[in-house]
């Protein structure tokens, strides 16, 4: 009875301290993704007072919409362009600075992280400028070359890599950072056992620091899909406004300009719905075959 | 005749059908336990035994599942931790590393709005009991592990509760430091005469430090009486071969016809021992006999058995002398320092000093000196 | 492996981060040079980095063309009260998590961990219904009020927290210090660099937030930072590029000079967030 009282009233505090995380979540997390997946069974333009239900309607369309291929084959371009450049690059990145060169280290973490901390949206007006085709300083070099430049935002692909290229300039310094943290958890010891047994460095990275720090490597991998998809949505709405004719937009962006654009709520609902069940998916992936196997350096 | 017996006060912490469960397994087991009012007693056993669970329900800092604890005849199963006037010394020290030594001795003091001057005479007295002088101002992340722990002393002592809880105080610290700081909680306890409840896996510190022993297993009280009583008359098997090492041998013995009966060998049972025998109406026996309680020689006398030597080990001042005897195997502790592996010896055991334990219960069948 | 190869990688692999980290910085150098150039020197000489007669116009063009004073201070607002916002729900559900047995516990925790890999795509429709509904379109308390809370703070709070030894925590309660003592005393000033860290990363990432404002603010004198920005990629005021460098540079001063001022312990912290 009094032990009852004494429980309860610590479990009281701590809900207290939960609550306005909670009701916040809540409010502006799990009651509007419910909403969301019920919205994708209607058909409705966001404003008009009538909703009509229309079943699995909205995905039958979507089906049928040979644009909604398109847009796959656009979001899992990306997600394959961002998982090299923010994802391996900087694992090798990182493995350099911590086991191959002995100075600057501190330096080149510094400056590597410093445009994470830059708003997107300056980062696309930048590139516009800086990869003008015509007037950019980098047409200008190019053009003392004597290469011309492409209008990479009017060309299919090309686009999807130069947007990709802008998103990075971002995303790689923070997933820098979170790698070199994992890469420098591996015990010296094996590295430098390692290198006396000479070793090539190729084979230490893949053989060695890659399996051992496998625990922080697919977190950043798992980011770079999930929340890489969702910065390209700047220099997409920016820069391209997903054109030319879809070429530059992704599930992301799409669902976007269904619904805020085209007004179409219903197959903006569930297109989101269905990039969520992707991403539930790919963490339920993560967690079914790959954590099991991880090592982690600190255990 | 012991310490601590001949204190005619009152339980002052009572402990009653005290159990702890976490979720479905059961920590605690119906302890039973009464502490006196300035006594030290020390709670002792292997890891995981149930004696730091034993401490923290005392503090405030696990709740009791069921049973009553009280002090001082007050009920305080529902009195909350900083209520309990109960101070404790931590096994990592818990000091805060963002205090310096004179803050750390301070803040709990500073929050229970003891004043300014009392404050300051308090800690002018710890830090001189506690040689701290001239550490005042240093961090501990600055300070020795000894510097630490009497630190975390000189706050537990400043608070100047009652009871004075400790949970493995000495285990961080090196051998040669934990003689002196041994020392030192006896002179805290002369100083203050709080009543001390000491947490701890090391027999010697037990042994030393306490008044009284609470040896627990498996979330039971196993032995509650002083030092010399748990050494010399354990309460059952797992008391004997507990405490003390070499670990006390033993040996599971049939008695007939006044022989206690081991496989092929028998000796005859000592007459103070037939009559506890009879009364417990237990023919099927454990014997234990401590090491040191085992003669071994190379000449047969009376009643001793034979044994082949299978190992001998180092104790720098004695040798241990490991040898099979039936299939079973007996360490005795000798002063002499010739003895062979291989080679035969006879062996007898005092009977003054061995233990009878009822098979069944595990439990002594009583002392023929009682 | 001969040692001459050995120091050549050493050098080859420290060119080709310089060069890389050049490449990092050239935008924003970029962006400063061009953003003290009269426009026809911009056009004309893009690639110096170094103005030929620097010049303050452009930075008086847009705080005299647009209400840029009324802007900043928007953009100021609203990621200082969602700072403070996320910074207290995120100490407080962290410091529950980390101290605490509830029911539930560790089902709540996975949930909010989890909402970091929730797209925003999924709460966009349903969050521009609440605010419209509300009354806060047009206003930056609609942008604020959905970002109160942030689950990559609890769970980055959360880590550090649970680096401080329990026993702390049991020696100030037997001492009778309260839980707000508590709070205050001892778990804060032990989780300073990353309540700080995490602070700042909030204010920078508010700062610059761009996709939930531009649904929710239509009006230029409502506008935050980046929005305003847009203004000058598409048609407007796009043909002016040394304009545009300048209100890129008024964007970016404020996250640069908390980077600078606080890098350190941004790096640390930031650099742990992965490490389970």
């Amino acid at each position: 009875m009094g032990k009852a009282l004494l429980i309860h009233k610590n479990q009281i505090i701590a809900y207290l301290f939960i609550v306005p995380s909670l009701v916040i979540f809540s409010l502006f997390l799990i009651w509007p993704g419910i909403y969301t997946i019920y919205l994708s069974f209607l058909n409705w333009n966001l404003i008009s007072p009538d909703k009509e239900f229309v079943g699995f309607g909205n995905y039958v369309a979507l089906f049928q919409d040979p644009n909604t291929y398109k847009i796959l084959i656009n979001t899992f371009a990306y997600i394959v362009i961002l998982l090299m450049l923010n994802c391996f690059l900087p694992y090798v990145l990182s493995f350099i600075l911590e086991y191959v060169i002995t100075k600057g280290k501190n330096f080149y973490k510094k400056v590597i992280f410093l445009p994470s901390i830059i708003s997107l949206v300056v980062g696309s007006m930048l590139y516009v400028w800086i990869l003008n085709p015509v007037s950019g300083p980098v047409a200008v070099l190019f053009k003392m070359l004597g290469i011309s430049l492409p209008f990479w935002s009017n060309t299919n692909g090309l686009v999807i890599v130069v947007l990709s290229l802008i998103t990075s300039w971002k995303v790689f310094g923070y997933n820098f950072i979170v790698l070199l943290a994992g890469v420098s958890n591996v015990p010296r010891g094996v590295i430098e056992a390692a290198r006396l047994d000479n070793i090539p460095l190729h084979k230490i990275f893949f053989q060695i620091v890659l399996p051992m720090s496998s625990a922080t490597g697919i977190y950043v991998f798992i980011m770079t899909i999930v929340q890489g998809l969702q910065y390209v949505f700047t220099p997409v709405s920016v820069i391209t406004q997903g054109g030319p004719n879809y070429a530059s937009s992704n599930l992301i962006y799409h669902s976007y300009q269904d619904a805020f654009v085209l007004y179409k709520t219903g197959q903006s609902a569930a297109l989101s719905t269905m990039t969520l069940l992707l991403f539930v998916l790919l963490l339920f992936l993560e967690f079914k075959f790959v954590e099991k196997r991880v090592y982690y350096a600190s255990k | 005749m012991t310490r601590g017996s001949d204190s005619m006060e009152q339980p002052y912490i009572r402990l009653n059908n005290i159990c702890k469960n976490y979720g479905n397994s059961p920590v605690i087991k119906d302890l039973n336990l009464s502490v006196r009012k300035g006594e030290r007693l020390v709670l002792l056993g292997p890891s995981g035994c149930g004696k730091s669970t034993t401490l923290r329900m005392i503090a405030g800092l696990e709740t009791i599942s069921s049973g009553n604890l009280y002090v001082d005849n007050k009920r305080m199963n529902d009195i909350a931790a900083g209520k309990r006037n109960v101070s404790m010394v931590f096994q990592d020290y818990a000091l805060y590393p963002h205090m310096t030594v004179a803050k750390n001795i301070s803040y709990g003091l500073r929050v229970n709005k003891i004043n300014h001057e009392e404050i300051q005479r308090r800690l002018k007295k710890v830090i001189s009991i506690l040689h701290l002088d001239g550490l005042e101002q240093r961090y501990p992340r600055d300070l020795s592990g000894g510097q630490r722990q009497r630190v975390a002393l000189a706050r537990s002592i400043a608070k100047q509760s009652d009871i004075f809880l400790l949970d493995e105080p000495l285990s961080n610290l090196d051998a040669q430091m934990r003689i002196g700081a041994r020392k030192e909680l006896l002179k805290i306890h002369q100083l203050y005469h709080q009543t001390f409840i000491y947490v701890t896996h090391d027999q010697i510190e037990a042994m030393t430090l306490g008044d009284r022993i609470a040896l627990m297993d498996k979330g039971t009280l196993q032995m509650l009486d002083t030092p010399y009583n748990t050494y010399n008359r354990p309460s059952n098997v797992f008391v004997a071969k507990f405490i003390g090492t070499p670990s006390t041998n033993i040996l599971g013995v049939q008695f007939k016809d006044g022989f206690l009966i081991f496989k092929e060998a028998s000796i005859p049972a000592a007459e103070g021992w037939v009559r506890l025998i009879h009364q417990a109406k237990q023919p099927d026996l454990i014997l234990g006999i401590r090491p040191e309680h085992v003669q071994i020689s190379r000449t047969e006398k009376e009643n001793s058995l034979n044994g082949t030597v299978s190992r001998i080990e180092e104790y720098g001042n004695q040798l241990g002398v490991i040898f099979t005897f039936e299939g079973a195997e007996i360490t005795a502790i000798s002063d002499h320092r010739d003895w062979k592996e291989g080679e035969e010896i006879f062996f007898s055991i005092d009977q003054k000093k061995m233990y009878l334990f009822d098979r069944t219960t595990t439990r002594t069948i009583g002392y023929p000196d009682e | 492996m001969p040692v001459n190869k050995f120091i050549n990688g050493r050098l080859f692999w420290h060119i080709l981060l310089l060069l890389f980290s050049i490449m990092m910085l050239f935008p924003l150098l970029f962006a400063i040079s061009n953003s003290f150039k009269s426009l026809s020197e911009s056009y004309n000489n893009m690639l110096s980095l170094i103005p030929g007669n620097p010049t303050f116009s452009n930075y008086v063009t847009i705080f005299t063309t647009l209400p840029l004073f009324q802007i900043i201070l928007n953009t100021f607002i609203t990621a200082t009260i969602v700072t403070l916002f996320k910074l207290a729900t995120s100490y407080f559900a962290a410091y529950a998590f980390t101290f605490f047995k509830f029911r539930g516990e560790k089902l709540l925790y996975f949930l909010f961990v989890a909402t970091i890999f929730v797209p925003f795509t999924v709460m966009m429709i349903p969050n521009y219904l609440i605010i419209s509904k509300i009354g806060l379109l047009n206003n930056i308390y609609g942008v604020i009020l959905p970002q109160l809370c942030d689950a990559t703070g609890i769970f980055i709070i959360t880590q550090t927290m649970k680096t401080i030894p329990k026993s702390l925590i049991e020696v100030s309660k037997l001492d009778n210090v309260g839980t707000l003592g508590i709070l205050r005393d001892i778990v804060f000033p032990l989780t300073k660099p990353a309540i700080v860290s995490s602070g700042i990363m909030f204010f920078i990432n508010s700062w610059n937030e761009y996709v939930w404002p531009t649904l929710i603010l239509k009006d230029r004198i409502n506008f935050t930072l980046p929005l305003v920005l847009q203004m000058f990629i598409s048609s407007e005021g796009g043909t002016s590029f040394p304009l545009a460098m300048a209100i890129s540079m008024v964007t970016m001063i404020i996250p640069l000079i908390l980077y600078l001022f606080f890098q350190k312990y941004i790096l640390n912290t930031f650099s742990q967030s992965g490490i389970k």
